[in-house]
């Protein structure tokens, strides 16, 4: 896997993590949280992968990919099951397989996966979960705990990094875990 | 998280999920109106999960839509500045805007049909602008497509896209000979004219159109924009930045005027709320470079004003609120309501004064841009404060005025019913109920309004979003988009049927439920006096506020 795919991964896998833990939050269980966690997940992968397939440009950066296959993910799926169920009599389920079937040809017959640097990566992405913490805590106030607790771990990995080399993953994923447990305990 | 939306969403999302728009959860038998995307997504996720009832349509949709939209103005804002500082600024106004005050409507209430549905915008948008950058493979099939069908997840974000952004590619085709552009966003055009026959035809006025110009609406609204346009001003801008300043005023010329005319009727504060993506992807990147440089003297200063904003902000919520509950219809309330509603343009009048100030101590060279960082900086504080304000009111308004007037959306008891039927009833079976607002209707009425609880109860879809069965008629207000129009026939003897099945059951009233293939009948029993059910069904499931009659 190369480096470039690694990150990707990586983020996306930061940044799912993040929403699921912000689900235990606003009170459902983790089992639940996971289910949907992983399934919005797996469309938010697919999703990129859609989007780079009619993109011309060869230097996303991370939070663009995640936020377009985050959106490609949910719209596609939706899109389909509506027509299948409205037009067709078709049931809903299948717009979901056949937005899987049809992403995953994408996704192996892609070799693309463009970057530009990614040095801050970690780093941006616990800013976004903060902010979008602060926003959707708008009736929540425990959701300003999460933010300020993803805030706080943005400066710390922005510390860390300037001490070790790219890439490291240590702090913030144990801080995340911390968290996950007290969102689990809350 | 449940609030009367959510509880819309809910029941919207099984019904999408189950019948698409061939049947309608809330009127069995009619075609399911509206912008129904997001609840096509969440009402999918929740058929393949099995999740319990509101934990995608409540609450997943909506975080996963304010998630995926932030990481793309993130992204955004990286492209154009790659630091720190460009994301956090534009992180700071988004953040800020989303959360603000919402008694003008402007504001993107948390919920799915939102969130989700301004995510899909964010991306048609960036979309759009990299095919004005000639950046998408199979831009005239691709971005026509996008830009339609996000009209079905709102349809005003279409509009927008096409309207706005239409006449910017109009403009530019005149004056640079660029044609592309245009095209496509006349095909998009048609593909949401396409969506809007086939899905949205019927769609009504959310309440009757006024068509009388407002002037003071006009300000209002004015006062609305410039606040949230926090960066106007900001240079130097790249290609897509300034096609989105372009965007975001012609925003303000076309939306503004239009709500003043209509009275927002048709919803039409959307178009505010969906400017400030643009706001924040355009501004965002620079505001935190305009407001660097402060003295300790300027930064003490702009916490006495944080502190200032709060507490008026505090009271005026408070005051609202209490009057809102207790004094609607008194003259008082009627001082305190328009005091709130133009608090944007008092706000922004103290700001622009401030600002004003502020620079007059300076040297008469510096005293443009001086004015500039003054205003910037003391309009996030002074959002910063209303949001501060807005979202911990749940923690004190108990304080001041008892729990009392905290409206919960769902009750155990509600929950209890739902769950009863989810389990003892059939998935074909049809429910009926008298929770309404108790007042009869005649042919050629609109949905009863007013006053605010009798719009609560037409509005509160509670008995099918808990218990995922279809209804003969609930949520009138929404579920049919009545009160824009009269209610045909069939929906008013549904009312009309309903109500008087529980207030004064007799045998013609249940024959008629009865043919409408009812088989179920929620009954609120505070609207009923009626001491014996066993001529009419049976009782079979009771608490203290609702029975379920077997009919």
């Amino acid at each position: 896997m190369s480096l470039i795919r690694k990150t990707v991964v990586y983020s996306w896998v930061i940044f799912h993590l993040i929403f699921m833990v912000l689900l235990v939050f606003s009170g459902f269980s983790l089992k639940h949280s996971i289910s949907v966690g992983f399934f919005a997940s797996l469309s938010s992968y697919l999703g990129l992968h859609n989007y780079l397939a009619i993109s011309k440009r060869n230097d996303h950066n991370i939070l663009e990919l995640i936020g377009a296959g985050t959106a490609f993910g949910t719209f596609l799926p939706a899109v389909l099951a509506l027509f299948f169920r409205s037009f067709l009599g078709i049931p809903s389920y299948f717009g979901f397989i056949c937005f899987l079937a049809i992403s995953t040809i994408i996704w192996l017959k892609s070799d693309r996966l463009d970057l530009s640097d990614e040095s801050e990566n970690t780093t941006t992405l616990l800013i976004t979960g903060s902010a979008s913490s602060a926003a959707f805590g708008q009736f929540i106030p425990l959701f300003y705990i999460a933010s300020l607790f993803l805030g706080l771990l943005a400066v710390l990995h922005k510390f860390y990094k300037s001490k070790q080399p790219q890439y490291s993953v240590r702090p913030e994923l144990t801080i995340l875990i911390l968290l996950s447990v007290v969102a689990v305990a809350v | 998280m449940t609030y009367v939306d959510q509880i819309y969403d809910e029941s919207l999302s099984w019904s999408i999920a189950k019948f698409g728009i061939t049947d309608n959860a809330l009127a069995v038998g009619f075609q399911m109106p509206g912008h129904t995307l997001t609840h096509s997504w969440a009402g999918l996720m929740q058929l393949m999960l099995g999740t319990p009832i509101f934990i995608t349509s409540g609450a997943a949709g909506t975080l996963l839509g304010i998630m995926g939209s932030s990481a793309l103005i993130g992204g955004f804002a990286l492209k154009s500045i790659n630091t720190m500082r460009s994301l956090i600024g534009t992180f700071v106004i988004w953040t800020l805007q989303m959360s603000l005050v919402d008694q003008l409507g402007v504001s993107a209430n948390p919920r799915i049909s939102n969130n989700l549905s301004l995510l899909w915008f964010a991306f048609t948008l960036i979309l759009l602008l990299e095919s004005r950058n000639y950046l998408v493979r199979g831009a005239f099939v691709v971005v026509p497509l996008v830009v339609g069908l996000t009209g079905l997840g709102k349809l005003h974000w279409g509009i927008y896209l096409v309207g706005v952004f239409g006449l910017i590619s109009l403009i530019e085709a005149i004056r640079y000979k660029r044609i592309t552009s245009l095209a496509i966003l006349i095909m998009s055009g048609f593909v949401l004219a396409c969506v809007y026959l086939a899905f949205l035809h019927g769609l009504n006025a959310f309440y009757p159109p006024v068509y009388v110009f407002s002037f003071t609406t006009a300000v209002i609204y004015a006062a609305v924009f410039i606040n949230r346009s926090l960066g106007f001003y900001t240079k130097p801008l790249t290609n897509d930045q300034t096609t989105l300043k372009w965007a975001v005023i012609i925003s303000v010329l076309f939306f503004v005027p239009l709500i003043a005319l209509t009275g927002g009727a048709n919803q039409e504060a959307y178009f505010i709320t969906c400017s400030t993506i643009l706001i924040a992807m355009m501004a965002g990147p620079h505001v935190l470079h305009l407001v660097q440089k402060f003295r300790t003297r300027a930064v003490v200063a702009a916490l006495f004003f944080f502190v200032f904003i709060l507490s008026a902000s505090v009271f005026s919520i408070g005051a609202y609120w209490k009057f809102y509950v207790r004094a609607e219809y008194s003259s008082f309330w009627k001082l305190i309501f328009n005091l709130v509603q133009i608090r944007d343009a008092l706000f922004l009048a103290l700001i622009i004064v401030l600002a004003a100030v502020f620079s007059l101590m300076k040297k008469k060279a510096d005293r443009k841009s001086n004015f500039q960082r003054h205003f910037v900086l003391l309009a996030l504080i002074g959002n910063f404060a209303f949001m501060i304000a807005q979202s911990t009111q749940s923690i004190y308004m108990p304080r001041i005025y008892g729990s009392q007037l905290i409206e919960l959306g769902l009750t155990d008891q509600q929950l209890e019913v739902g769950s009863w039927l989810r389990i003892n009833s059939k998935q074909s079976d049809i429910l009926a109920s008298n929770h309404y607002c108790q007042t009869l209707v005649k042919v050629g009425d609109r949905v009863p309004t007013s006053p605010e609880e009798c719009r609560h109860r037409n509005l509160n879809s509670w008995v099918a979003a808990t218990s995922h069965r279809r209804m003969l008629l609930e949520a009138p207000i929404t579920s049919v988009l009545g009160p824009g129009r009269t209610l045909p026939r069939d929906l008013v003897d549904r009312y009309n049927i309903s109500l008087l099945f529980g207030s004064s059951p007799n045998s013609d009233h249940l024959a008629e439920l009865k043919g409408y293939g009812v088989t179920f009948f929620v009954l609120e029993k505070s609207f009923s006096s009626v001491q014996s059910w066993r001529n009419f069904g049976r009782l079979v499931f009771e608490n203290d506020k609702y029975a379920i009659l077997e009919i």
